[in-house]
């Protein structure tokens, strides 16, 4: 082997090396993808968390400003997201009601599903097989099977139906009613209500806790974050945030310690302990405005706001519970969720 | 499945047919609790909770002038009803029932025994209604002979909230001080600042334009009367007051006068060629659309100009749009502010006693007057009744009324909303407090430990 061939071979197995520790780094973890609607832009952002860029925008309304994508869901195995569009007009359901499903792979549209008129809000069952979608105009919460394309049935719920959960076990499915202060319980394999809850004034967003002991219920007009056990359906602890605080989204750090709230009134982040229920801080400094949608990456290393008056995404860093960076995204941001790469 | 075979539309259409029943029937059944016997337990029993509402509405019998006032009152009619059927399945879902008993009334007197047959023998837990000062007062006195709240949907005139409040009396409808502040506001920013006032020979009439005077040239810098002119609105005959404007060439006309006085000052004015803005006070008549085709019609140019309104039909924020669509679905019309008023009063009243847990008159009023309490009111910021005189604190709009317009939808254009209260940094009750006579310049002093005035 000569000189040039060695030279060849060792620049090749270089090459190959640094490949592999880029690939490696790579696959350290999972890549996520950090997707965001834009009500009023009939798109929907994908930011690269790495670099915390958009690196694509995905149309899913020919008529934005009046067909709306605003609540977001995730399959539960990151794949796929899932984006609820909805006409404006309110009492019809059209042929522009529906949910979209999006590849986060390949940041492409693959799907759409009929779940009744003027979904505003989704959520995916911890099997993936059903979404759930909450119906604003109709009062109803309507369930769907991906697999079959089935409409499972329609549910009364509260007046102005919208955020909608479903429970980790797969068995309760939670329907906030803005007018009604409510929430909804369906019992989501006998499918049937079971029970309807009064919490906070204008309830938006329910999650729930990995280990399926607690929900979360925001209200916005109360200021007030409602914990509900779910094995009674009770409230059992009210936090008051403040009734300027406008709060809307609600999401939970992976190991479930620390509950994060979006105050569109105050242009701030609740971080709240869950165990304790006291606010550790409130993060205000370069927050975008009126953030509603939030969202904690897998990793819980970051969290993501949708900005709905400054067309944005804020970027907290966990460890320092600090905006590190906003991003523009389109217009009207209105949820954010991650998906994973696989 | 059987909740899921029951859709929202039918149940609304069963609930409907009861309310309507209650309406057409006007046969007041005796309930089965004695009207001695204590209401307290009542949210917490099966017992229904009932509220009785007491509007004027089209009974064909009136003489013209009141049916204007009707116009409201069918509204408001309409608003109640729906929120009989809505917030009656929202409290079925609770297991608990709710209905709302509508009486119609055209005068005071006949309102006053209406709310005390609904009091005494229907075992309502508050009332609603009132669109003129005599009946806002009757009702407002029988609230306080019943002890029981008493929400007025449509009567602005600040004497209400003043020498003449009551500690059983909570004011839905914006104040009069209200209104002419948010006007101020709005027109004097707008560069509109020398206003020549129109005021009614009466009380109520030089009561306006004191406040009016105050909100332009102390509340909100930089406006000046141009001047002002005062007529009887029984002698619709406005010639000196025009000839003054003509002489004053304000910056805008204000008519703090009644609903049909300005129609009928419109036409004159707008006969006589004069062509300034013309605004007129928002008293609940003057805020329909009715109200708004009769003005265009009668003035085409100055009956064509901004109102301040408490509601607007085609809002789209804070879940106005889906409200306004329902309403459009139930009644085929535009949701006028006072449907507006008594739906939401009624969805207050229900909340109050849900959330107190109690029917109890006493119970109720301090927690509707308790500075935490507060209620979504579909305006995107949460609002509260002022704790010394009971005044609701909210936000109000400015509309253009439409010259071109076609129908009853586009008769009217939203402007502006008043005060702004998309600020980050203010607690909802500092931002709508810039509108309305604070706790210093009140006569009542309610919620400071006294027991009233």
């Amino acid at each position: 082997m000569n000189r040039k061939a060695v030279t060849a071979v060792v620049l090749t197995a270089l090459v190959v090396v640094l490949a592999a520790a880029a690939g490696g780094a790579g696959q350290a973890g999972p890549r996520y993808r950090v997707f965001a609607s834009n009500e009023y832009g009939g798109t929907v952002s994908v930011i690269d968390p790495e670099k915390d860029e958009v690196i694509a925008t995905i149309r899913v309304s020919n008529r934005p400003g009046d067909v709306r994508p605003r609540g977001l869901g995730v399959s539960p195995d990151g794949k796929t997201v899932y984006v609820a569009l909805s006409d404006f007009a309110p009492q019809v359901e059209s042929d522009e009601d529906g949910i979209v499903a999006i590849d986060v792979a390949t940041a492409r549209v693959v799907g759409k599903f009929r779940v009744g008129s003027d979904p505003e809000r989704l959520a995916v069952s911890p099997d993936g097989r059903q979404l759930w979608a909450a119906n604003e105009d109709a009062a109803q919460a309507t369930g769907f099977d991906i697999r079959t394309g089935e409409v499972l049935g329609s549910f009364p719920s509260g007046i102005e139906p919208e955020g909608v959960a479903v429970s980790p076990d797969g068995r309760w499915v939670y329907v906030t009613g803005e007018v009604s202060h409510t929430v909804t319980v369906i019992d989501a394999r006998e499918l049937r209500v079971v029970k309807h809850v009064m919490v906070g004034a204008r309830p938006r967003i329910v999650i729930f806790s990995r280990d399926g002991k607690r929900a979360y219920v925001s209200a916005e007009i109360g200021g007030t974050v409602s914990v509900i056990d779910p094995s009674r359906h009770q409230v059992i602890h009210t936090v008051r945030l403040g009734t300027n605080t406008r709060l809307v989204g609600l999401a939970l750090t992976p190991d479930g310690k620390r509950l994060f709230a979006a105050a569109g009134g105050t242009n701030s982040v609740f971080v709240i302990d869950t165990q304790s229920l006291d606010v550790i801080k409130e993060i205000r400094e370069r927050m975008g405005r009126r953030p509603w949608g939030i969202a904690v990456t897998p990793d819980g290393k970051k969290v993501y706001t949708a900005n709905g008056l400054s067309d944005s995404v804020s970027v907290i860093d966990t460890s320092t519970l600090t905006v590190v960076k906003n991003i523009s995204t389109g217009r009207g941001t209105h949820d954010v969720v991650v998906g994973i790469v696989p | 499945m059987s909740d899921s075979s029951l859709t929202r539309r039918r149940l609304l259409c069963r609930v409907g047919a009861a309310a309507g029943a209650l309406v057409a029937g006007s046969r007041l059944k005796r309930l089965s609790m004695s009207a001695s016997q204590p209401l307290t337990a009542r949210a917490a029993t099966s017992q229904p909770l009932r509220i009785g509402v007491v509007v004027p509405s089209r009974t064909g019998l009136t003489p013209v002038r009141a049916a204007s006032q009707q116009v409201a009152g069918q509204a408001a009619l309409q608003g109640a009803i729906m929120a009989g059927e809505e917030l009656g399945q929202v409290a079925g879902m609770l297991d608990k029932q709710l209905e709302v008993l509508v009486s119609s009334a055209p005068t005071a007197e006949a309102a006053k025994r209406a709310a005390e047959r609904l009091v005494d023998l229907e075992g309502v837990f508050a009332l609603v209604g009132g669109f003129d000062v005599a009946t806002c007062q009757a009702l407002s006195g029988v609230a306080d002979e019943a002890e029981v709240p008493f929400l007025n949907i449509g009567c602005a005139s600040d004497a209400l909230r003043g020498a003449s409040c009551r500690r059983f009396t909570f004011h839905f409808e914006a104040s009069a001080a209200m209104y002419l502040d948010a006007l101020a506001d709005w027109f004097v920013r707008e560069g509109i600042r020398q206003w020549f006032f129109v005021t009614a020979a009466t009380d109520e009439g030089r009561a306006l334009l004191a406040r009016g005077r105050y909100a332009l040239e102390r509340r909100h810098w930089g406006g000046k009367e141009a001047g002002s002119a005062e007529v009887r609105e029984d002698e619709p005959e406005f010639g000196r007051a025009l000839d003054a404007i003509a002489r004053a060439r304000p910056d805008l006309v204000v008519l703090l006068l009644g609903a049909v006085a300005q129609l009928d000052f419109l036409g004159q004015y707008e006969a006589a060629g004069l062509s300034y803005p013309v605004t007129g006070f928002p008293e609940a008549v003057a805020q329909t659309r009715t109200f708004f085709a009769a003005a265009r019609n009668t003035a085409p140019r100055a009956g064509a100009g901004h109102r301040a309104v408490l509601w607007e039909a085609s809002l789209d924020d804070y879940g106005g749009r889906e409200l306004n669509a329902r309403y459009r679905e139930r009644w085929g019309m535009p949701m006028d502010p006072s449907a507006w008023a008594a739906w939401e009063a009624v969805k207050i009243l229900w909340e109050a006693a849900s959330f107190a847990g109690t029917t109890d008159g006493r119970a109720l009023v301090q927690y509707l007057e308790a500075p935490d309490t507060t209620f979504d009111v579909h305006k995107g910021i949460g609002v509260s009744f002022r704790p010394w005189d009971h005044q609701l604190r909210q936000t109000l709009y400015l509309v253009k009324v439409n010259d071109r317009a076609e129908s009853a939808w586009d008769l009217a254009t939203l402007a502006g909303e008043l005060p702004e209260t998309h600020r980050p940094g203010f607690s909802p009750n500092e931002m709508l407090d810039q509108i309305g006579d604070l706790a210093n310049r009140s006569q009542c002093h309610f919620g400071s430990g006294s027991s009233g005035r």
